[in-house]
């Protein structure tokens, strides 16, 4: 794809989110709440799915615990707006002048709680770039699958740490009652669109942020670097390539981006617990960088969206498809008599309703439907640059016909 | 000391368990190179199948069950959770061998969501219970300490038996015989080895079988030790045993074993002893809550100073 | 290969020959068995079920027994056996009573107005103005929070039945359940009220019993008529006992604008995800599951009808010193919101009461597989009681284990 219709297919995906409210408006009000929980519900999986991309798709490490750097994000924006009884929002209260009405939410830049929210991002960023730095200087060594468990492991640590250490993360009862985003969200003259909408917005910038960190970095030298380790370390290190540098470089890049994934989260439930750590977060974060498609950005956009929106949409629609099961049922047993032939065996009539397990039944259906008609993903990278899978093998189609061509770097361990 | 025979010992216990379900994983990846993230699905199915099976047969509020019929049924279970694992591989990972081992992995995710789930329609999302023959697990036929000292059960004594067969029965299938030697064979060239006339399916699912055979063992007595199980156990002992096959160094199936074990044990002096370990931050030890991290802390730790596992051979880049 | 099968009978022929050394020295009488007290979270017939007859002996509180002496008690307990073929549990009574508080609230307020059924609630502040229901008489404090007393269960014969030691003297008032009949059948609009719980997931025993119990109520007032002559109706939101989802059912609840008021949630984590959310958008909510103290605090729109985990925790401390008169125990609890809320409470309050906690030992609900160590630590110390803050699957494993171990009976 070249660049130009990349960048056209991105912004009208942009502009269609920043739409997305205003359009759903107009349908009623319902149905507009609905789809804005879902939607940033959506983006969360977008960005931090982007922010993984860059270490799982261009840079070839396969990262399983990237849950914990989101949730560092997270936990150090919960924790510093709540700190001294929100006094990061107390202070830019004292010095920013009062405004009413519709300038709350037209300078929304001088909201207390807005900038408060700035002030943390950055420290927020920091923390999580060197707890990437923790967990890769010391992996650098590692590949393949090895390094993956490490992944996983220090998320599980992390996790546990977070659990357990109430004193600095409040435990299990999470971080509660953080401000919101914007101040008018809370006051009684609420400007209902705005107040909803505000961390949706603020979540979309993020994600435009996001693709466009992505995009420059993808496109410039040090995007070639990250391919060419990814496609093959021995042969780039044999060409001058600093390995180290682009692997800390991926790192850091994919921390930054993930806190930045955190703080949406923040924005957008205003409380967050050690519950939104778990392990399957990791999971679905990388099956929307593997379901769109290694390395292409616009591939994990989709991904992000058809995950996040598949959770939420069957949840939705699969109760009032049992119903009508349950009412074909109904039917098919008035309709053929079958009242006698039951009684005859002695069953009694119960009709079956799809039980809610279904749609994660579905869910992994379609994944595996999709790996294997489509195993390069929805939306993958066309171009012969970036066409590489994990294993420098290409295409499926492309593959030799001999039985096993899943790679011999497989092995791990010393690279 | 005695308290600490008693961790080592049910430390043990746990780890040849873990071993057990490893071994699965390290046999499969080192035939295919797959993370068969569906494994640990694999296992909860094994104990799912024998809960069932028992309770058909000797009705569900049964106390004493016969232990010839629990060992006929528990095998039966676990001949069958080989079938899924062979059926396992050639619906979801068979059609996948070409391809890029991300998205087979992938697909192993797809498949564990989808067994979870499919096992929570069927068997319901309450805790499941393995009914044991009577006294199986609490008369003690070794005690030490008296009332409250250590107690080794029939039931340990069964594993340590089953995992001591299994291991010379693996290195003598592996070692000894020539499928064995068609397994090494493919593990180490699939295609040379295809030219030299060996069935590449019949290998890989014949290393399905085995591995989800000892795996469902393995699953049903973690079930039993633990006391009941739900859908979800396999998630994390499939997480534990995935950490363990590393740990051993990957492909190794004694590794595995040995990684099991030193999970295990790890895992139960942490228990017992974390909770004297003065808190740096706080007042009071660290929370035994931390029983879980520290396998994986251990891992991180081996397979930093040791990056291919304890036991596994450097892999070279071949590419 | 063969140097791991030498290194491992190695180490089991090391640990068997080393057991020639002296046992440690072990506190405590060795002949006392120990008694297990549950929280709240254990009382349930799974817990009863699950543990084998490891259970019996134990001691269990909660905020409503099914003792059928009572004729209110019985009433609800056979029309619920009736429909579900099985005896309601606390949950199932709480939420049966949760809703009937909000249809006598939607009464009072005259119209299914969010507003003007929360302050319908918020006057029902005393024992006159309160909700009487099977579970006692349900009314609020400035907070929202409801004082109710703690009954002690007991396992006896493989059941759970009242115990004969009370520790909690105050009474709920009796067990009523509403006899009206109206003389038309409900007809028009129906007025919706939602209802959250964890209805698949780990916990889904819970919300069964909660789902049984409101469907129960909604259908017996249908059947008298109905609310302001409307039928009511459920729309149910399935929180699967995660933050997350939770929050996803409440952003539902609130967007729907029939919707007038939410029983649940049942998770404490899941009523504090849910609770901005309900309070942003002016929907009271009452919930007949949570305990975390926090729960009302800070917010109007939230009400609950049973005690909290620092009234509860008192009362198990109490109980065990003071009933039991034992003067050691170890505290298992579950490391979410309610169990280490409940050990909190638990160990304050034995400290004042001067019984000596030896241990207060952790576990993980979701990956814990192995209780063995978790016992032997306990075991060595050989407490008069063990407390578990925890819910019934992790119990029933718990108690097992003790079984096994020899602690328990």
């Amino acid at each position: 794809m070249t660049p130009r219709r990349e960048t056209r297919f991105l912004l009208i995906a942009l502009a269609l989110l920043v739409l997305l409210p205003f359009a759903t408006q107009l349908l009623g009000g319902r149905l507009w709440l609905l789809s804005l929980s879902v939607a940033s519900y959506c983006l969360l999986y977008m960005i931090n799915a982007q922010a993984l991309n860059v270490q799982v798709g261009m840079t070839g490490l396969l990262n399983l615990g990237p849950i914990a750097f989101v949730g560092l994000g997270a936990y150090t924006g919960a924790l510093l707006l709540t700190a001294g009884d929100n006094a990061l929002v107390g202070f830019y209260a004292g010095i920013l002048p009062d405004l009413s009405g519709h300038a709350r939410w037209l300078l929304f830049f001088l909201d207390p709680n807005f900038l408060a929210y700035l002030t943390v991002i950055p420290v927020a960023v920091v923390l999580s770039v060197l707890l990437s730095l923790l967990l890769g200087i010391p992996t650098l060594k590692l590949t393949g699958d090895y390094f993956a468990i490490v992944t996983l492991g220090f998320a599980q640590i992390f996790y546990l740490v977070v659990k357990n250490e109430a004193w600095l993360t409040k435990g299990s009862f999470g971080v509660k009652d953080v401000p919101p985003l914007f101040s008018f969200a809370a006051g009684e003259d609420k400007i209902d669109f705005v107040a909803h909408t505000g961390h949706y917005f603020f979540a979309v910038a993020i994600l435009a942020f996001c693709l466009y960190v992505v995009i420059r970095l993808r496109d410039s030298y040090l995007g070639r670097g990250l391919l060419a380790v990814r496609d093959n370390e021995l042969a780039a290190q044999s060409n001058g390539v600093n390995v180290t540098k682009y692997r800390i470089l991926s790192f850091v890049v994919f921390s930054a981006l993930a806190a930045l994934g955190g703080i949406a989260l923040l924005a957008r439930n205003k409380f967050v617990s050690p519950s939104d750590l778990n392990f399957m977060e990791s999971i679905l974060f990388l099956c929307c960088v593997v379901l769109g498609g290694m390395g292409s950005i616009r591939g994990v956009l989709v991904g992000g969206i058809a995950l996040g929106a598949l959770g939420e949409v069957m949840r939705l629609v699969l109760p009032k498809v049992s119903a009508v099961l349950v009412d074909l049922q109904i039917w098919a047993y008035e309709f053929f008599g079958l009242a006698s032939w039951f009684a005859s065996l002695g069953w009694q009539f119960k009709p079956y309703e799809l039980p809610a397990q279904v749609r994660y039944v579905l869910f992994g259906v379609i994944l595996i439907l999709v790996m294997r008609y489509r195993p390069n993903g929805l939306l993958p990278v066309a171009d012969e640059e970036h066409a590489r899978g994990l294993e420098g093998k290409g295409d499926h189609r492309d593959a030799e016909p001999s039985f096993f061509t899943l790679g011999d770097k497989a092995q791990g361990g010393e690279a | 000391m005695l308290q600490f025979l008693d961790y080592t010992l049910n430390g043990l216990n746990t780890g040849i368990l873990y071993g057990l379900i490893a071994i699965g994983y390290t046999m499969v990846y080192g035939i295919i190179q797959l993370i068969n993230f569906a494994h640990g699905e694999i296992c909860m199915l094994g104990a799912m199948v024998t809960a069932t099976f028992v309770g058909w047969a000797f009705g569900v509020d049964a106390v004493a069950i016969p232990a010839a019929g629990f060992v006929v049924f528990m095998t039966a279970a676990a001949l069958m959770d080989g079938g899924f694992g062979i059926l396992l591989d050639t619906v979801a990972y068979k059609p996948l061998r070409g391809s890029s081992r991300l998205s087979a992995l992938i697909t192993a995710i797809g498949m564990s969501l989808l067994l979870q789930n499919l096992a929570v329609m069927v068997w319901g999302a309450g805790a499941q219970t393995i009914k044991v023959p009577e006294g199986y697990t609490s008369t003690a036929i070794f005690q030490i300490g008296g009332r409250l000292g250590i107690r080794i059960t029939f039931f340990h004594i069964s594993i340590w038996l089953f995992t001591v067969l299994s291991m010379f029965g693996l290195y003598f299938l592996v070692k000894k015989t020539r499928f064995g030697m068609a397994m090494r064979a493919t593990a180490q060239n699939p295609t040379a080895a295809s030219l030299m006339g060996i069935r590449l399916n019949k290998v890989v699912a014949t290393t399905f079988f085995v591995g989800s055979f000892l795996g469902a063992i393995g699953g049903v007595a973690v079930a039993i030790n633990k006391g009941s199980f739900d859908y979800q156990i396999g998630l994390y002992i499939g997480l534990v045993a995935f950490a363990a096959a590393v740990l051993g160094g990957i492909g190794s199936i004694p590794g595995a074993m040995l990684g099991g074990i030193i999970i295990g044990v790890v895992e139960a002096w942490a228990a017992g002893y974390l909770s004297k370990v003065p808190h740096p931050f706080t007042e009071g030890g660290l929370s035994t809550g931390y029983k879980e991290a520290v396998g994986f802390t251990v891992l991180i730790l081996i397979i930093l100073l040791r990056p291919q596992g304890l036991l596994g051979s450097k892999g070279g880049d071949r590419a | 290969m063969a140097r791991t099968t030498f290194a491992t009978l190695a180490l089991c022929a090391l640990t068997l020959l080393s057991t020639g050394c002296p046992p440690a020295k072990q506190g405590g009488a060795s002949d006392d068995y120990s008694v297990i007290v549950g929280g709240d979270g254990v009382f349930s017939p799974d817990y009863v079920k699950l543990a084998e007859g490891a259970a019996e002996g134990t001691y269990i509180i909660t905020p409503y027994i099914n003792d059928t002496s009572s004729p209110g008690i019985k009433a609800f307990s056979d029309s619920f056996q009736a429909k579900f073929k099985q005896d309601p549990d606390a949950w199932a009574a709480l939420t049966y009573d949760a809703v009937g508080t909000v249809a006598v609230a939607i009464e009072k307020a005259g119209k299914p107005d969010r507003k003007a059924i929360r302050d319908a609630l918020a006057a029902m502040n005393s024992k006159e103005t309160g909700y009487s229901g099977v579970t006692g008489v349900t009314f609020f404090d400035a907070n929202g929070d409801c004082a109710k007393p703690a009954l002690i269960a007991e396992v006896k014969g493989g059941a759970l039945a009242k115990s004969d030691l009370q520790i909690d003297t105050s009474s709920a008032g009796d067990a009523k359940v509403d006899g009206k009949k109206a003389d038309k059948a409900a007809a028009g609009e129906p007025i919706v009220i939602g209802v959250a719980g964890p209805f698949t997931g780990q916990l889904q025993k819970f919300g069964e019993m909660i789902k049984a119990g409101a469907e129960l109520k909604v259908e017996e007032l249908n059947a008298a008529g109905g609310v302001l002559g409307r039928p009511l109706k459920i729309e149910w939101g399935d929180d699967e006992g995660n933050n997350s989802k939770a929050a996803n059912v409440a952003n539902t609840f609130a967007a729907n604008p029939a919707l007038c008021v939410v029983v649940g949630h049942f998770n404490s984590t899941c009523s504090l995800a849910g609770k901005a959310i309900y309070k942003n958008a002016e929907i009271p909510a009452i919930t007949p599951g949570s305990t975390n103290v926090q729960v009302c605090e800070g917010s109007d729109w939230y009400f609950r009808n049973l005690y909290r985990d620092d009234f509860q925790g008192f009362i198990c401390a109490d109980f065990v010193s003071k009933s039991l008169k034992k003067k050691t125990c170890v505290v298992f609890y579950d490391n979410d919101d309610y169990g280490t809320g409940l050990k909190d409470f638990f160990v304050k309050r034995a400290k004042e009461n001067g019984l000596e906690v030896l241990e207060t030992i952790e576990y993980n609900r979701e990956s814990t597989t192995d209780f063995t160590p978790l016992i032997t630590k306990a075991k060595y110390k050989a407490p008069e009681v063990i407390f578990i803050a925890g819910v019934y699957n992790e119990a029933a494993l718990i108690a097992k284990a003790c079984k096994k171990a020899g602690l328990t009976k």
